[in-house]
């Protein structure tokens, strides 16, 4: 158990790495010029206070620029001082901006995180649920509609439920507020969780449908299992069969889905975030992406990367706790 | 057929045992029952295919998209780039079906151009990752243990970014055209054949006919062909249909954060993004083009469930 | 000895895409409390179907029981619905059923001290550490060591023959008046199955129990069964004492099975051709096809009912019943 742990922990440091190095050479290569905004916005400033930049001056100023975020080095050496940075907990500066990368996403984080743990633990929820009954009544009117709107619910996109929800919700009936965002702890919690009910839904609904396809499945698997065949032999009633022997050899596999769940969440908290105007960490990587901010890209990159990764993690340590056939070797 | 069993081929004036008296020595026929009429392949795919509505109504959808994306010209009332600054906002008018937008273009128009690109996206992305993974996923299998290490830890990094960042970063990494939309996409989903080709490759290499492919000295490249690649016929196609739901939606997700193709070319997700200003008041400028996504990818998901219930090994040969 | 189960006209069909299965075909038989019928057959006969239905165990959809009863200890078993109270009460109490996957048919995840007490808090409502008690005396019964500290390991824990054999124990923890064992050795290799067939048999001997041997190995029902049925294409072909089988034969069917159990020094003989799909059957004898002594006739004429000839011993070849004079 112990030395699986282990074995997996340094596989997750190693894919963390691994992607660091892969993002950060990448980027590098990329044609496009993370400082251009920030040059051209300095130029406004100056003229702005009545200075005309020279052209010396603005190469000069280029210059300067470059060398602040390394970028005038050859791309190992840039990543190695990136990587001795890491290393002391120094996650840089935006470029664009300037603001303390670690102190942002530390706030930022926060926010995302909450909004991800209430959409998953609502997800797990629903998702079991609706796919277990549709197991359970395999055939029946109601498999038949859930298996139907969930079929359809995994087709709209995250942005065209949010939208409709906005529209609906938001406008039309005006029952929740359509944008900003704030921790219940950071006052007025009662407005803070009127905020979350639409991200929230926008999360969860795409979710709950695939959940209940995926649960649908492997518990009828369950249900159709030698062993369950043993178990009404023996005289087991139906309550029995299905709590004792069906639900949790067909959870099992949902475990190892769980990982895969927080990988959506996060990479969905990007457009959900920017439809809801969140303060989360979704929202920065798409201000940094449009503006080519090379160190908040790295920098959420490997974050997420190292959520999933130790999500995974989690999942897999749960999984073989749950399934006693799993042996630690 | 038949198989006849007799000790004396030449007898030929076997008038048949009497009662209690076996056929013994004399040529005895085991009958040939009127066989059950073959089950042809192609047939019973289209009705297993057929039998849920909602599998033809999705391929109705598509084949609509597919029209639209064929003919935009034939099919748009107007030109979809036209700015016509004195018709802007309007709402839908026997003129503008859809309204227009705040530049005066007309949204129906722009939507059935926008198909052309939504298909284009969903198909490429889908054969340029099934190919690359593919490719991948072979060399995996077959390439020895060197590559094989590389290829599968590459891969398992790959997929511990999360989905959306990742085609974000493609995309702003492979530039804002067509060629580098489709490429990011399809690099945000390479990794799922590579494993599902690499996975296929290690199940049909433990069984017994690869054994004994192998031991008859059949090469590497035959084995490939011959076994392999058949063998991951079914969950391919399967994969690559769903694919393509997958591919118009993170498409659509990209031009809707604004890092899709460049404007003014119509694309949907880009069009619900910009019509969301005006949600409030005319609500069918982001509702109609998001429509359109959910519509496509809909019919897309649907043919993809038919492909998979009739290619289903488990299905032959029943009614569920 | 009483009767304890009649079947009369059981009937069990399964719906697929090329039309209606008759798995099982209006079979009628019996078996009386302490005895051991044997059911052979080859794959796919509806031996095993059969016994399902006794149990209610056919998977449905797409299987369901058309027509039939099953008169069990007073009680008609197919009047109760599949997940009726009244059949989960005789299930595992009064009959149990030992089944031919002994690598799948325990639950992976339970402990097998967990997977067997439930049966009696479940029929017997013991409290549970009589339960583990007894649980652990019916494994050591049927020859596990150290059975109480086994109570508390998994399946994967045992191998092959020992799952069967906790499979046995599940089975018999309530002493149940009749076992079916559904083919419950056919997995297992030789030495280990010979062990099993004759642990069952001083168990069902110890506790007088009726036993319901189903297997396609004529050699273990020689041994073993007081009576045979034999099934071909999902009816009942020929039924009577062991003796009067192995010895005389009537069915042409059971006569290629009797060749085909090896014998030193005796050429072995193979009944030619395939078992009939079992859609749209004529009403012809099943077995036309591949018989050695088919007459004309046999090709217009309805196949016979289930016809006694001398004793319990019964056929269902036309040939044969007229040759004996009694159709």
């Amino acid at each position: 158990m112990v030395s699986f742990i282990i074995k997996r922990v340094g596989h997750s440091i190693y894919i963390v790495i691994l992607v660091s190095i892969v993002v950060f050479v990448l980027m590098r290569m990329l044609p496009g010029d993370p400082i251009l905004d920030l040059i051209d916005q300095r130029i406004e400033d100056a003229i702005e206070a009545g200075i005309a930049m020279s052209l010396e001056e603005q190469d000069q100023l280029r210059a300067d620029l470059m060398a602040e975020h390394d970028l005038d080095q050859p791309i190992p050496i840039q990543f190695g001082r990136w990587a001795m940075r890491m290393l002391r907990g120094d996650w840089g500066r935006s470029i664009g901006r300037g603001y303390d990368i670690s102190t942002e996403l530390g706030n930022r984080l926060a926010i995302s995180m909450y909004l991800s743990a209430i959409a998953m633990v609502i997800t797990l929820f629903f998702g079991v649920l609706f796919g277990t009954i549709c197991a359970i009544r395999n055939g029946k009117f109601i498999d038949n509609l859930v298996t139907s709107v969930s079929n359809f619910g995994m087709t709209v996109p995250g942005f065209m439920i949010a939208i409709v929800l906005v529209y609906i919700l938001g406008f039309r009936l005006q029952w929740f507020p359509i944008f900003r965002f704030w921790l219940p702890w950071q006052g007025n919690p009662g407005g803070s969780i009127r905020h979350t009910v639409l991200p929230i839904l926008t999360m969860t609904l795409g979710g709950i449908a695939g959940l209940a396809r995926m649960t649908r499945s492997t518990m009828l698997d369950a249900l159709n299992a030698d062993h369950v065949r043993t178990a009404w032999a023996k005289g087991m009633r139906e309550k029995t069969v299905i709590l004792r022997h069906v639900l949790k050899n067909g959870l099992m596999p949902i475990i190892s889905g769980v990982g895969g769940m927080i990988r959506g969440l996060f990479g969905g908290s990007v457009i959900v975030e920017t439809i809801f105007v969140i303060p989360g960490v979704g929202n920065m990587m798409v201000m940094a992406m449009l503006t080519l901010d090379y160190n908040v890209i790295q920098a959420v990159t490997v974050l997420f990367t190292f959520i999933t990764v130790m999500a995974n993690l989690v999942t897999d340590i749960l999984y073989g706790w749950v399934d006693p056939r799993i042996q630690f070797s | 057929m038949s198989t006849k069993i007799t000790n004396d081929p030449n007898n030929a004036d076997n008038k048949g045992p009497g009662i209690g008296e076996p056929f013994g020595e004399q040529s005895f026929e085991v009958l040939t029952e009127a066989p059950l009429p073959p089950v042809n392949e192609f047939v019973r795919f289209m009705k297993v295919f057929c039998r849920r509505k909602v599998v033809v109504f999705g391929l109705f959808l598509v084949l609509i998209v597919l029209v639209a994306a064929i003919f935009p010209n034939q099919l748009a009332p107007h030109d979809p780039l036209t700015i016509n600054l004195l018709r802007t906002l309007e709402p839908p008018s026997a003129d503008f079906l859809l309204g227009t937008d705040d530049l005066g273009r007309c949204t129906l128009s722009r939507i059935i151009h926008g198909s052309g690109l939504a298909m284009q996206v969903g198909v490429a992305t889908v054969l340029v990752s099934s190919v690359i993974g593919t490719v991948l996923g072979l060399i995996a299998g077959f390439g020895g243990k060197f590559l094989e290490e590389l290829i599968m830890r590459f891969t398992d990094a790959w997929i511990s970014i999360p989905g959306m960042i990742l085609i974000m970063l493609m995309a702003v990494i492979l530039g804002r055209g067509v060629f580098g939309l489709v490429l990011a996409v399809a690099l945000g989903g390479f990794p799922g054949y590579i494993r599902l080709v690499y996975g296929q490759v290690m199940t049909v290499k433990q069984n017994d006919y690869i054994m004994a492919s192998i031991s008859m000295g059949d090469s590497k490249m035959r084995i490939m062909f011959k076994h392999i690649l058949p063998n991951c016929i079914s969950p391919m196609i399967v994969t690559m249909t769903m694919g393509l739901g997958g591919g118009v939606m993170a498409e659509a997700g990209l031009s809707f954060i604004g890092l899709g193709l460049a404007p003014p070319t119509p694309a949907w997700g880009g069009m619900t993004d910009a019509g969301r200003a005006h949600l409030a008041t005319l609500p069918w400028l982001s509702l109609a083009p998001g429509m359109a996504i959910v519509i496509l990818v809909f019919g897309f998901n649907m043919v993809g469930d038919g492909i998979r219930d009739a290619l289903d090994p488990k299905m032959r040969g029943t009614n569920n | 000895m009483e009767r304890l189960l009649t079947v009369k006209g059981l009937t069990t069909e399964f719906r697929t895409e090329r039309g209606i299965v008759k798995a099982v075909n209006n079979v009628s038989y019996h078996i009386d409390g302490g005895e051991i019928l044997g059911i052979v057959g080859e794959s796919g006969c509806g031996k095993s179907v059969s016994q399902l239905s006794l149990m209610q165990l056919v998977q449905s959809p797409p299987g369901r029981i058309v027509a039939g009863s099953a008169e069990f200890n007073g009680v008609d078993l197919l009047k109760y619905g599949r997940k009726s109270k009244e059949m989960s009460s005789i299930r595992g109490k009064d009959m149990s059923m030992i089944f031919q996957e002994p690598m799948t048919s325990l639950n992976p995840a339970m402990n097998i001290g967990k997977q067997m007490s439930e049966v009696l808090i479940t029929h017997l409502g013991t409290t549970v550490a009589e339960a583990m008690e007894r649980s652990a005396d019916m494994l050591s019964q049927v020859g596990i060591p150290d059975a109480t500290k086994r109570l508390k390991d998994y399946p994967h824990q045992f191998s092959g023959g020992m799952r069967q054999r906790v499979m046995i124990a599940m089975a018999m923890l309530c002493t149940p008046k009749l076992l079916i064992a559904d083919e419950a050795t056919t997995a297992l290799d030789a030495t280990i199955q010979a062990q099993l067939l004759e642990l069952l048999y001083e168990i069902v001997n110890k506790y007088n129990l009726a036993l319901t041997m189903v297997t396609h190995n004529l050699g273990v029902v020689a041994r073993y069964a007081d009576r045979v049925n034999v099934m071909y294409a999902g009816r009942i072909i020929e039924t009577g004492t062991t003796k009067e089988i192995w010895a005389n034969p009537l069915h042409p069917y059971t006569e290629g099975l009797i060749s085909c159990v090896p014998k030193l020094g005796q050429k072995l003989e193979a009944i030619q051709g395939m078992p009939p799909a079992l859609i749209d059957r004529p009403p012809t004898c099943p077995f036309l096809a591949r018989c050695k002594y088919r007459q004309s006739e046999c090709h217009k004429e309805p196949v016979a009912e289930l016809t006694p000839v001398d004793g319990q011993h019964a056929t269902a070849c036309n040939v044969r019943l007229k040759e004996a004079g009694v159709a």
